[in-house]
């Protein structure tokens, strides 16, 4: 019994010391231009990368294209990577660069607008509505979703990594490459810019948004 | 004073927040994209041709879309395996002793020896569940990590599995299929135990992406990890007695490859595919062939064995990548109808986006 014990025995499993590690000689030779190791982290890192993608673009096929592209110019790049911070966190922050400019080259904010106003159309508050129904809460991720295809991009991306992500400020801050501070005043112009689009489309009640108002200025 | 954290998202706007990311947590895992390493290095080169030579972008295009393990990878897995399968080993070597014993009529045994006895009944049996639980995954690991046919010649025929230029990954998507992968191994306990798991230390199988650029940790020869008798699936089944001398021909294909000899290791995988029935094995079989072609003969070499496998197995498990990469070595007149027939046949291939980017003309290299 004594060899039983011992593998139900917990501990053994790997440390985040050893996965660091074998990440770190991962980037040495890739470095070195060891292809293979490249593909390597390519497919360690990928869904989350495209995870992070399709949360910043709310759109998985977008995602689709530019997760490749994400890893692309992180592997020209890659000698700018000076081991740091995470290699995770690195990819990120290219990925919410190549984000920018996917809005920038697609962003037509009275197309967003128009869109805005279709999704929430669609979308009916419906008081008689089950609170928890699955359709209600689809409604309410669509018309979100559609907000935020109205805000900058700035705003977006705030909101996206500390609402959505619930990423703790200093890796957001990081991600973003802006500080701490910034990304508090970007996050807190966000929520109300939504908060106000959501009353605006009946979505919120001016009772909700004015007493959250006050509880943020108390 | 506020309810909330200033920082953190008001309460009315939680709902939202929340079912958002609900929202994108469904769509992220319906989507679930196949990464394809040979098009975003494609990719690369396009952005700076500088950083990404040529060759590279020509060795990845002949990986399939799910690369190798690397050389290395999974040796904190398996070091931290160890314990586990040291102990389990003991624990089964102690039953399978046990049962040789059997056949022996038993002596008679005082009570508390009988509760032994009882323990240790209940010990095989929980070794054997672990093992259930386990076993699948220590082979895969172990598989991907050796790269070597022979490792998983026993579920060669499972769907899902792949190999690619001389390793193997194995993917168990399906409940049903995991649950048969683990009545395979509970039925076959005691030749199946991966015996030597700890001592892996690299791939053995020649990867001509990682000749010359890959530092490996080679291990001397006796102590790279010998074959499980029981790797060899119609001999597994056969008494220990007879099972036990011999190499496999994928052993021995691989330990000739290992020592450089390539043309004699192709000749034994081409055994392989003469054999009657070899369904399973000469697929895995062609697997390495892909690579140790393109080895012997360039990438002409490889577009054969690639146009042989799929003169075999045209819908085989290499089927999708072998068709994608006849396309990338096509001449440039007949890509596109190369990739309009690679669509036909593979209309949610791995390499579909490729495909669809050539026929709109903006084929990557």
């Amino acid at each position: 019994m004594g060899s039983l014990l011992q593998l139900l025995r917990p501990g053994s499993a790997p440390s985040a010391s050893e996965a660091e590690d074998r990440e770190a000689e991962l980037l040495h030779r890739a470095r070195g231009g060891d292809i293979e190791a490249w593909s390597r982290l390519y497919q360690e890192h990928f869904d989350r990368v495209f995870r992070h993608l399709a949360y910043l673009t709310g759109d998985t096929a977008a995602a689709e294209d530019l997760v490749q592209e994400t890893f692309a110019r992180a592997f020209v790049g890659l000698a700018q990577f000076e081991g740091r911070g995470a290699f995770a966190g690195w990819l990120r922050g290219i990925a919410v660069n190549i984000v920018r400019k996917h809005w920038r080259s697609r962003y037509r904010g009275d197309q967003a607008m128009d869109r805005l106003e279709v999704v929430s159309a669609q979308s009916s508050v419906g008081t008689d509505a089950d609170p928890e129904g699955a359709h209600l809460r689809q409604r309410r991720a669509e018309v979100l979703l559609a907000v935020l295809d109205t805000l900058p991009a700035q705003l977006r991306e705030a909101f996206v990594l500390c609402d959505l992500q619930d990423m703790p400020a200093p890796q957001a801050a990081a991600e973003l490459g802006i500080s701490p501070g910034n990304l508090r005043v970007r996050a807190t112009r966000a929520r109300a810019r939504i908060r106000s689009e959501l009353v605006r489309l009946g979505w919120l009640t001016e009772d909700s948004a004015d007493k959250e108002r006050d509880h943020g200025d108390a | 004073m506020a309810t909330h954290d200033e920082d953190g998202t008001p309460p009315a706007l939680a709902p939202f927040a929340r079912d958002t990311a609900e929202h994108l947590d469904r769509l992220v895992a319906r989507a679930r994209p196949a990464p394809d390493f040979a098009a975003m290095l494609a990719r690369a080169r396009e952005l700076d041709p500088a950083a990404v030579p040529a060759d590279a972008v020509a060795r990845a295009g002949v990986l399939p879309p799910v690369v190798p393990l690397a050389p290395g990878h999974g040796r904190g897995d398996a070091g931290a395996l160890a314990p586990f399968t040291t102990a389990l080993k003991a624990e089964l070597d102690g039953k399978l002793a046990e049962r040789r014993l059997a056949s022996i009529p038993p002596a008679p045994v005082p009570g508390r020896r009988r509760l032994g006895v009882v323990f240790g009944v209940v010990a095989a049996l929980a070794a054997a569940v672990l093992l259930a639980v386990v076993g699948p995954d220590l082979v895969a690991e172990r598989a991907g990590e050796r790269g070597t046919a022979a490792a998983l010649d026993g579920a060669g025929g499972r769907h899902g599995e792949a190999r690619f230029g001389g390793t193997t990954e194995v993917h168990t998507d399906g409940a049903a299929e995991r649950a048969a992968d683990r009545n395979d191994m509970s039925q076959e306990t005691v030749t199946n135990v991966p015996q030597d798991m700890p001592k892996t230390t690299r791939e053995s199988a020649p990867e001509d992406m990682s000749r010359g650029t890959s530092p490996t940790v080679d291990v001397p020869d006796e102590t790279r990890p010998r074959k499980a008798l029981a790797k060899d699936g119609p001999r597994r089944r056969k008494s220990q007695e007879d099972a036990a001398p011999g190499l496999s021909l994928e052993d021995e294909a691989q330990q000739l490859w290992q020592k450089g000899e390539l043309a004699a290791a192709e000749r034994k995988f081409r055994e392989i595919l003469a054999l009657p029935g070899a369904g399973a094995r000469a697929e895995l079989a062609y697997g390495d062939l892909f690579a140790l072609t393109r080895q012997l003969r360039g990438g002409d070499g490889q577009a054969a064995a690639w146009r042989e496998y799929l003169g075999r197995f045209p819908a085989g498990r290499f089927a999708d990548d072998a068709r994608a990469g006849l396309c990338r070595r096509s001449p440039a007149d007949a890509r596109a109808a190369c990739w309009q027939d690679y669509l036909e046949h593979h209309p949610t291939g791995a390499h579909r986006k490729q495909a669809d980017a050539a026929l709109a003309g903006g084929e990557t290299p």
